[in-house]
């Protein structure tokens, strides 16, 4: 600094002193030393969907049951942060019924913050005990697209409470019955849940941040991957889910019981149409100004089949197959023919010869993009035609399996996934297999039945018996994070078909 | 193939785990970052937000981001999102012209991406680029309405006067972060400076306070008590505030602020020792990135300007030609006596139709400056109108230069 200025700036003007007393201070300088650019995010979690299920429901046969997920790695002792469902976001579970990758029939819930986050000091937040620290509710629409293209809606529920976020048995003594006071049956014989949840989701990622560390002590025998070994790396996670259980009848097309479904979020656009002109007020023309504001909604993310978005679509242009409509996943069809998955896994083992093919995948892109019709195999049809779009496609038709397999059509259950996916279908290990070619026999090709897995075979918590099936939230005070630990290396999945 | 299985075990599982890790890469930089970070744009990107959300702009940590994309390029070379990276790093230095160009390098290469247009829509902006920023922020916003599209949307806004299009804006902003989150908090804090500017001191204690809810540790929330402590006139209460605030983040606009204060109760000596520390704080991020205009408003605030200071918020304005460098450049020549050329760029500073107080009252000096009455009067009247106390400092001088002119 020049030494000049400083003494300069020693002669301040003294009349400010005597004049001002209360002013509104802000940055004057453009906020320059706050790095004022808006935070780039990683992510956009509470729009980021992470689960899509959808299974005939186990104990009330003549419904189904749609689940999503949102808000991934919800730490259970997440206070004082906590986790909501975005005030201006809107979910969709949507459902395409007669096949073209168009939605027939949508599921909207729409959130509002409720409890009061302030006391009378305006800044400091104290609840008693039994009183959820951040509630939500929500309205629950049905949207139906008629014939000629229009969109009539129906709210089915108003002003429902979401289950609270599990704070710990002190705050929550009785989080179970605030849990169960969320499962509403609501008009149409629709049941529907929405709030905090156990992630039911389980997959071994933990190698992957010690250079695929297989070895280590305490994780012997992790083999192939298909007889246990592995670490459940969301164990003790939380998200945040949407359920809701329909009547068959009401999701079933004209004549056709295969359905597709997928989740989505949609975010606000609002633009201001100014209108300026001059008027004549008391006999004097005077400017005037109207503003008209206008809303439309936008996709900001989607899922029908699991992990799409992380294996198959390329990371530049994940923000186009988020945006877009399944109807015109035709466009991304490509992607599915030539996984880079199995690109990486031929490049990172090349003693091993592979030699999964890299292209001309039409096995893969027909699972995920039409369905596939395997009545030939003693299993289900789930095929929705030729239209390509990326749905989870259920047969409805399909009896449910009380001793369900979690390889799913791999195994020889016909209810699994590809055909729907319910909580306890390992999609890692059956994505991991049907990549390395478990399906080829379906393209004219021999079964490539490689024994993959990661080694992680079940969710850390058990599912329920009853509607909305997933386990309840991890609470803050006894959960820690995901700690390492071992699995039994037992519960292999057998051989396959 | 199971022939070789016995002999590949451990690979074959290594095989697995890895299609699980690329497979599921995306989820895991959700929650977690690596323990030994591959040269990826992914690992550049985390790298990059934790810079953002550091109290205090290291530099050391910007150039730890800009090697980590530079890793990433040479691992990928022409990965898009390693250039996006890099153009982040510029526009955080204020090197909008580098930006840009990195912007548009990662959009030929992958156009899809919402990212960069997003950053291109800074540059130009920042630049003085106005009609294709605006257009290209919009175009964002269609594309993709999140967190950062919603703010640039209102910043547009609130450049053109839209104050409530900018409050309506941030506030999606607000609320499509995560709950607790430095996005959402970051966004609320734009919300509560938005108010302030325009007057409305209980819409921003309500702001602050419902940023107190979800961060309770917020270093931002002392100040903000200071803020509204000095709007109800209770300037004590005010500077212990900013006193506790600037332990946490010794920003120089936070100095700049308590200086008002102790000079409104005629503490001189604190003053002065505030703004020393806020031009030390303005040394400190010369280091990480341009303030030169900045440096320009804030040197021209406090003592007269010398030709070399007006040589350099010309030279500030020329590498950042918007409606602020043109805003700090005119300043910085009226406070200097060169009333005549001041008044060109002080028009210029408000051809977007801007609402901010103080570009109207520093256009207001220079037009009095310059010898033009009508457009003194008419900016002034405009800045006490939008906020009767917009500064300490200069809502006093305004309101004087208002009854001499009149």
């Amino acid at each position: 600094m020049h030494p000049k200025r400083l003494k300069r700036r020693a002669v301040l003007p003294l009349a400010v002193a005597a004049a001002a007393s209360a002013a509104v201070l802000v940055p004057m300088y453009g906020g320059a030393s706050s790095h004022r650019e808006a935070p780039a995010i990683l992510e956009d979690p509470t729009a980021d969907n992470t689960d899509v299920y959808f299974f005939r429901s186990p104990e009330k046969s003549d419904t189904a049951t749609i689940i999503a997920n949102w808000i991934p790695f919800e730490e259970p002792h997440g206070g004082p942060n906590f986790y909501g469902f975005s005030e201006n976001a809107r979910y969709n579970l949507s459902v395409d019924r007669n096949g073209d990758g168009k939605w027939d029939r949508r599921y909207q819930y729409r959130f509002t913050n409720r409890a009061p986050r302030t006391d009378a000091t305006g800044y400091v937040t104290v609840f008693p005990a039994g009183t959820p620290i951040a509630t939500q509710v929500y309205d629950l629409w049905e949207i139906t697209r008629t014939g000629n293209g229009n969109e009539r809606q129906r709210r089915l529920a108003h002003n429902v409470p979401t289950s609270p976020n599990n704070t710990g048995p002190k705050s929550l003594p009785n989080y179970l019955n605030l849990r169960q006071q969320a499962i509403r049956s609501v008009r149409g014989g629709v049941s529907t849940f929405a709030g905090q949840a156990d992630d039911p989701f389980y997959v071994d990622l933990g190698t992957i941040f010690d250079l695929v560390n297989l070895d280590a002590p305490g994780r012997p025998g992790i083999g192939t991957g298909n007889v246990g070994g592995g670490v459940d790396s969301v164990a003790r996670y939380n998200v945040h889910t949407i359920a809701i259980q329909v009547p068959m009848a009401q999701l079933k097309g004209k004549g056709n019981d295969i359905v597709g479904v997928y989740a989505s979020t949609e975010r606000p656009v609002t633009t201001h149409r100014i209108r300026r002109g001059t008027r004549t007020v008391n006999g004097a023309l005077v400017p005037f100004q109207t503003v008209q504001k206008r809303t439309e909604f936008r996709q900001v993310s989607r899922l029908g089949n699991p992990l799409i978005n992380e294996v198959v679509i390329p990371r530049h242009r994940k923000d186009a197959w988020n945006a877009a409509s399944p109807a015109d996943d035709s466009d991304f069809a490509r992607h599915y023919r030539q996984p880079f998955v199995a690109t990486a896994l031929n490049t990172l083992f090349p003693a091993l010869n592979l030699n999964i093919p890299t292209s001309g995948r039409k096995d893969l892109e027909a699972a995920l993009l039409n369905g596939l019709d395997l009545r030939s195999l003693g299993l289900a049809n789930n095929s929705t035609g030729k239209v390509q779009a990326d749905l989870l496609r259920l047969n409805l038709s399909t009896p449910v399996n009380p001793n369900p397999m979690p390889l799913g059509a791999l195994q020889g259950d016909p209810q699994g996934f590809p055909n729907g996916r319910r909580l306890g279908d390992d999609v890692v290990d059956i994505e991991l297999r049907v990549i390395g070619g478990a399906l080829f026999n379906l393209v004219g090709g021999a079964a490539n039945k490689l024994p993959l897995g990661d080694g992680v075979n079940a969710n850390d918590a058990p599912f329920g018996a009853t509607f909305p099936y997933v386990a309840p939230a991890h609470d803050g005070f006894t959960t820690a994070p995901a700690p390492y630990r071992t699995e039994p290396a037992a519960t292999p999945v057998g051989p396959l078909p | 193939m199971l022939g070789y299985a016995h002999r590949f075990i451990p690979a074959l599982a290594a095989a697995g785990v890895v299609l699980v890790v690329v497979a599921l890469g995306l989820r895991a930089e959700r929650g977690t970052a690596p323990a030994a970070p591959p040269a990826t744009a992914a690992a550049a990107l985390a790298a990059f937000v934790a810079f953002q959300q550091s109290a205090v702009a290291d530099p050391a940590e910007l150039e730890g981001v800009q090697r980590l994309a530079a890793d990433a390029l040479e691992a990928r070379p022409g990965d898009p999102e390693a250039i996006e990276v890099q153009a982040r790093v510029a526009g955080s230095r204020h090197d909008f012209r580098t930006s840009l160009g990195l912007a548009r390098a990662s959009l030929r290469r992958a156009p899809e991406r919402v990212g960069p247009q997003g950053l291109a829509a800074d540059s130009l902006i920042e630049l003085g680029r106005y009609r294709e920023g605006f257009r290209l922020a919009e175009q964002r916003l269609r594309l993709r309405p999140d967190l950062g599209s919603y703010a640039r949307a209102s910043y547009a806004a609130e450049l053109r006067g839209q104050v409530g299009l900018a409050l309506d804006h941030m506030e999606l902003a607000a609320e499509s972060g995560e709950i607790g989150g430095f996005p959402r908090g970051w966004a609320r804090l734009q919300l509560a400076l938005l108010r302030l500017r325009t007057g409305d001191v209980a819409g921003a204690r309500k702001e602050y306070g419902q940023l107190a809810a979800e961060r309770p540790n917020d270093p931002e929330l002392p100040i903000g008590r200071a803020r509204i402590a000095a709007a109800r006139g209770h300037l004590a209460e005010a500077a212990r505030w900013y006193r506790r605030g600037v332990a946490a983040l010794p920003d120089a606009d936070h100095y700049v602020e308590l200086a008002e204060v102790e000079l409104a109760r005629g503490r001189h000596h604190e003053a002065r020792a505030a703004l020393k520390r806020a031009s030390a704080a303005f040394d400190r991020l010369a280091g990480v990135e341009d303030v030169g205009l900045e440096r320009a408003a804030f040197d021209a605030d406090w003592a007269r300007p010398t030709p070399d200071d007006v040589a350099r918020a010309r030279s500030a304005r020329a590498r950042r030609p918007s409606i602020y460098g043109d805003a700090a450049f005119a300043w910085t020549l009226t406070r200097a006596g060169r009333c005549k050329e001041a008044a060109a760029p002080a028009t210029r500073s408000l051809r977007l139709g801007t609402r901010d107080p103080l570009l109207l009252f520093r256009a207001g000096q220079a037009a009095a400056c310059a010898g033009d009455r009508e457009a003194a009067r008419r900016r002034l009247r405009t800045a006490l109108r939008i906020s009767p106390r917009f500064s300490l400092r200069w809502a006093p001088v305004a309101r004087r230069q208002l009854a001499r002119l009149s």
